[in-house]
């Protein structure tokens, strides 16, 4: 049934023309599709990685700001007190993680459960979690069972702890863990000591309290669960552990390079606004000095990490920028070619009615239609590729990854390839609609 | 046309003060030496080329040089050419190549034009040719599908150019029917041609000589 409106008559034939030259099409669709493809992977696994870090900086308790510094606790605290803060809490975060459970796999892997171990002298309102980018990051407390460490827990140091619903589950898969106890230090092989040397002793904490997962928890559940089902060696996995800060100077003084950080809570927004301001103007006299302290907020964060982005976006769509012209000049080299090769069917298509616009909208439209298949293969292919890539790029880049995607992510490639075809395109069309039609037809 | 001249050099004319009156229904043959003028003749009345000195009317309209190229619309309407070298479009079929006129005018694949394009198809022995690429037919069935291309629109003026050039007696003796045929319906046509079949058969021969046309 050929009976069809001029339009689809007209599309339909153009069509045709676009994939009738397959040499054309495959040289010019591979130009694209590089471009595109990397282009688009690039973007994928920058919008992925900053989304990993602005989640979990976005969890982050309002209202509260974390200060790290050099001074000694006492030194600390003055500081604090002449700023006019009245609320905060000292943390004390053992960096070296600590193993808590290891055991053998019936594939013969290990899998161990690290922790992270956080003293603290208050934990009523935010608890603080270490994100995959080192920042410490005060989330909000959510009791799922049991209770919170007390004032009676941290003026005796008792030795409990609060762990989180990845650590529970882990350590106590039938549901059980308010009473029972956790070893911290054990070693990945679940000895406390190896033959030949003395017994270590390795601390014992009772569990009063599971705490809902934070961001940083989940991403590392969704680590987990991807590790143990792939081939990789011995699989880790990282988690937190609270405990009432002088229970962790007494079981860890020996700990190499622990951070000490003041989480600050306000409950009035003014009073935060008011308390950061200074937090600032005595960072910067501070660093002047010689007394070096960083104030976070997540404000702060969040800018620093927009920043990094914007930057990271701009690398990129320079590297990108540079593959563009690259690819358009062999582009714009075959539609040149293309156009030579079809002078006579220029000539017959103007005999027969083409008006000059007619001529040179064929020819773009073409390239058009060339590049949106070879755009749209290349975003699927990076896509693919990025989801395939997601277990090797956590691995370098030592936190979870995974990928995010967003309609931008999708459609700001297929228009860079889109328009890198127009742009090439422009030339060659001009060219062949205003080659004449009577020397076109003599043309051999 | 009157007085018709046209040179590429401003030196030499290849047509020096012509005349040609063509009626609806006509059909024109002229004939003459290689390299006297045909092509740049049937270049101006077609449209794709002006002249350089005279007047050209079509279809009562006067033709003038500054506007040659806003005249692909009526090409597109009223014209319809046959190329010495047939110039089909390989990569396209026999019934695509055929419909290629509608491509550039405003008109529709009417149930019409269907009917058109296999009375067309089948007056010139294509019908069992219809979804073969362009690139696979022999020269005389490509010199057949130009023609086709041609007469499918029935446009008022068919240009051909040695349009049995390649073909046998037969299939030229379908080609002059083909003419003589839309020339009853009201096309003009204008042929070149060293066939002298073809031009004992049409009413108005003519010979093309140092520039100007002298009737055979």
């Amino acid at each position: 049934m050929l009976r069809s409106a001029r339009p689809l008559f007209y599309v339909t034939h153009l069509l045709r023309m676009s994939v009738a030259n397959k040499v054309r099409l495959t040289l010019v669709g591979i130009g694209v599709f590089v471009a595109v493809f990397l282009f688009s992977a690039g973007l994928t696994i920058v919008n992925s990685y900053y989304a990993e870090s602005i989640r979990s900086v976005q969890e982050m308790s309002e209202n509260t700001a974390v200060v790290s510094s050099g001074l000694d606790p006492v030194q600390a605290k003055d500081m604090l007190s002449s700023l006019g803060v009245g609320s905060y809490s000292d943390t004390l975060l053992i960096t070296q993680r600590q193993a808590l459970y290891s055991r053998e796999m019936d594939d013969g892997r290990w899998l161990t459960l690290n922790a992270l171990v956080f003293g603290s002298s208050g934990f009523s309102k935010a608890m603080p979690v270490l994100t995959d980018d080192g920042s410490v990051v005060p989330v909000d407390v959510e009791l799922v069972k049991g209770r919170l460490i007390s004032q009676a827990d941290l003026q005796s140091g008792a030795k409990v702890a609060v762990i989180d619903e990845l650590t529970a589950a882990m350590l106590f898969p039938d549901g059980e863990s308010i009473g029972k106890a956790i070893e911290v230090g054990v070693n990945v092989h679940g000895n406390v000591f190896m033959p030949g040397q003395e017994e270590i002793v390795v601390p014992r904490l009772e569990v009063i309290g599971v705490v809902k997962d934070s961001y940083v928890s989940r991403a590392h559940r969704q680590e987990l669960l991807r590790e143990l089902g792939s081939g990789n060696a011995d699989v880790f996995v990282s988690t937190s552990v609270y405990v009432p800060l002088a229970t962790v100077e007494e079981l860890f003084s020996d700990a190499m390079f622990p951070e000490r950080y003041l989480i600050c809570s306000f409950e009035d927004p003014a009073a935060y606004a008011r308390s950061v301001a200074q937090m600032l103007a005595y960072e910067d006299i501070g660093s002047r000095r010689g007394a070096h302290i960083t104030v976070s907020t997540k404000e702060r964060l969040l800018a620093a990490l927009e920043q990094n982005l914007a930057s990271t976006k701009a690398a990129l769509n320079i590297i990108i920028l540079v593959l563009c012209v690259i690819s358009g000049i062999s582009i714009m080299s075959i539609t040149f070619f293309s156009v030579k090769e079809r002078i006579p069917e220029i000539g017959i298509r103007k005999a027969f009615g083409a008006s000059k616009a007619d001529i040179a909208f064929q020819f773009m439209f073409e390239m058009l239609f060339i590049a949106l298949l070879a755009s749209v293969a290349a975003v699927a292919a990076s896509l693919l590729a990025c989801r395939l890539a997601e277990g090797y790029l956590t691995e370098q880049l030592f936190f979870s990854f995974s990928v995010v995607l967003s309609p931008g992510q999708l459609l700001l490639p297929l228009l860079v390839g889109m328009l890198e075809a127009a742009l090439c395109s422009i030339l060659p069309s001009l060219y062949a609609a205003n080659i004449k039609v009577t020397d076109s037809l003599r043309f051999e | 046309m009157s007085g018709v001249r046209k040179t590429y050099d401003g030196r030499r004319y290849v047509l020096d003060g012509l005349d040609f009156t063509l009626h609806e229904g006509q059909v024109a043959a002229i004939l003459g030496a290689s390299g006297c003028g045909k092509s740049t003749l049937l270049n101006i009345i077609g449209l794709l080329d002006s002249c350089t000195e005279g007047s050209y009317t079509f279809c009562g309209e006067r033709m003038l040089r500054t506007r040659l190229n806003s005249y692909h619309q009526q090409r597109a309407r009223d014209i319809g050419f046959v190329f010495q070298s047939y110039c089909l479009i390989d990569a396209l079929s026999v019934t695509e190549n055929a419909l290629m006129p509608f491509l550039y005018n405003d008109r529709s694949i009417t149930r019409e034009v269907e009917r058109r394009l296999v009375s067309v198809l089948d007056d010139f022995n294509l019908t069992a040719l219809k979804n073969t690429k362009a690139s696979l037919l022999s020269g005389g069935e490509r010199q057949r599908v130009a023609i086709a291309r041609a007469m499918i629109k029935s446009p008022r003026l068919v240009i051909a150019d040695e349009p049995t050039g390649n073909l046998d007696d037969a299939n030229a003796r379908l080609v002059v029917e083909a003419f003589l045929s839309i020339a009853r319906q009201g096309t003009s046509v204008v042929v070149v041609t060293h066939n002298n079949m073809l031009a004992d058969e049409v009413a108005c021969a003519y010979r093309l000589c140092k520039g100007r046309l002298e009737a055979c």
